[in-house]
């Protein structure tokens, strides 16, 4: 294959926020797409590692806004991102061809989800303390609880990929020169969310149980970062 | 080119660099009526070019060429060097626009790309995007800065500063199908003196869907540092694409938690 050698494009000047914004976006979404996993098919005893993971995704999900708000240029107007200012064409904000608009929405609704789900667990954990009772405490809302975690799943593995998609879709080179970055930044995103779990299952005793869980679906992800990024170069 | 500028028409700049003599007039003119503060001068030691670059202060930017081949060295004549007024191409398919998040990014009446600056909030995505490194961040304002076409003095009903002031007419202004007549009289006129190397460059719409501001080139593009038809590729051919190898690793994501967390037969 030969290189784009015409392309010598001014590179963005994205600073290091960006790169935070990366690794904490590939935390929020992959331990939410995981904790969501483990309630659907995992076993009654990895609700409390499915719980970790609903804590991460909220803790590591505000750092998000924080970090993208602080990069521009002029962070006051941060919310242009969503709501369009041009006189005559007020309204809100959606570019279906720019992966960064596509990403402002998709971790804007993202974030209702996560925060959502981070409400449940809470109030779960709290009642499970109350009542000291030893069954496992399912999570509420039964099929429609779980059909919401998986809408909030979908969501949250486009916050992780998005961005790999948004590196590509530009003219710089070597980021413009392949289409696998999206998928690199989702299996690196859900193997470092599953290595995050698994290493928090030490502070929580009835998540032990998920513990090798964790450390397989780890494995496994990271095979396919790697398989991505031989892929791709 | 006196022309009465009307909104709804498209508008352009054809540069004819076999006419430029590398005055920076058009930098000059531009900078005095965009109110651009410039750099700090600086000596770049190569070559009569030391404006570098098109960036946030420098919308035009008048490329010197020195590295030309010796067979244009004639009796009585030195090397021929090429010399470009660079500019914003106001490509009709911008790669700046596709990508711009806010839609501060516009196409204005007169069929040019604009960048609002009250709504531009400086996420740099257009730069990373733009194929011709026209984009930069004015570091007063934070937002992102380029040729407006003199968006103003159109809407005035004046040509643009840089026209205007060019002494030679290598740039010249007017209504988009004016000028490309006038390009393919130009073009063939030199092919006819023997200048067969001449050659138009966003003419048709092999780059970009075509350059609103485009050019008659003395060499290749690629002399010229400009992207050629078949490198000429915009930033959305990789949306599709993108997003499948997501979806594709997403469901080899969902798979291996299916591995790793399912209900085995022994608990």
């Amino acid at each position: 294959m030969y290189l784009a050698a015409e392309h010598f494009v001014r590179a963005p000047g994205w600073t290091w926020y960006i790169l935070g914004y990366f690794f904490f976006a590939g935390l929020t979404g992959g331990s939410y797409a995981l904790a969501t996993l483990l309630r659907l098919v995992g076993d009654a005893r990895d609700e409390a590692a499915a719980r970790i993971g609903f804590y991460v995704s909220f803790l590591t999900l505000l750092v998000c806004p924080v970090l993208l708000t602080a990069d521009l240029g002029v962070w006051t107007k941060f919310w242009h991102m969503l709501v369009n200012v041009t006189p005559g064409a007020q309204g809100l904000n959606f570019t279906y061809s720019s992966p960064m608009s596509v990403g402002v929405w998709t971790l804007f609704i993202f974030g209702l989800f996560a925060t959502v789900s981070l409400i449940e667990v809470f109030v779960l954990d709290r009642r499970a303390r109350s009542s000291a009772g030893h069954e496992p405490v399912r999570p509420v809302g039964g099929a429609a609880g779980l059909a919401f975690n998986i809408v909030g799943a979908v969501f949250a593995l486009l916050v992780v990929s998005y961005t790999g998609v948004l590196l590509s879709v530009s003219n710089q080179p070597i980021w413009s020169d392949t289409w696998m970055l999206g998928g690199l930044f989702l299996a690196s995103g859900l193997s470092g969310s599953a290595a995050l779990m698994a290493l928090l299952t030490r502070y929580r005793p009835d998540a032990a149980f998920s513990l090798s869980r964790l450390s397989e679906a780890m494995a496994i992800s990271r095979s396919w970062s790697s398989s991505c990024w031989w892929r791709s170069s | 080119m006196a022309t009465t500028i009307k909104p709804g028409e498209s508008y352009g700049f054809f540069t004819d660099t076999s006419i430029c003599i590398g005055c920076k007039a058009c930098e000059v003119a531009c900078k005095e009526w965009n109110q651009l503060e410039g750099h700090d001068g600086k000596f770049l030691a190569d070559s009569f070019d030391n404006t570098g670059q098109l960036d946030d202060q420098n919308w035009r930017h008048v490329k010197f060429i020195d590295n030309v081949p010796d067979q244009t060295v004639d009796a009585g004549n030195g090397k021929a060097w090429l010399m470009m007024s660079d500019v914003c191409k106001h490509c009709k398919h911008a790669s700046c626009m596709d990508v711009c998040p806010t839609g501060a990014i516009i196409r204005t009446e007169f069929d040019t790309v604009f960048i609002q600056q009250d709504a531009c909030n400086g996420c740099r995505n257009c730069i990373a995007a733009c194929p011709y490194s026209v984009i930069s961040i004015n570091q007063k304002t934070g937002t992102a800065h380029k040729c407006t076409l003199c968006y103003d003095r159109l809407q005035g009903g004046l040509e643009p500063a840089c026209s205007k002031a060019c002494p030679t007419q290598s740039i010249q202004f007017g209504p988009l199908a004016d000028l490309q007549k006038a390009a393919d009289v130009r073009l063939a006129a030199l092919h006819s003196q023997g200048v067969t190397q001449a050659e138009l460059y966003g003419r048709d719409d092999k780059v970009y869907g075509g350059l609103n501001a485009f050019f008659l080139l003395m060499d290749k593009p690629e002399a010229y540092g400009l992207p050629n038809a078949d490198n000429a590729t915009l930033p959305t051919r990789n949306d599709l694409g993108g997003y499948i190898g997501a979806f594709v690793t997403a469901v080899l994501g969902v798979i291996a938690g299916i591995i790793a967390f399912r209900r085995r037969g022994a608990s």
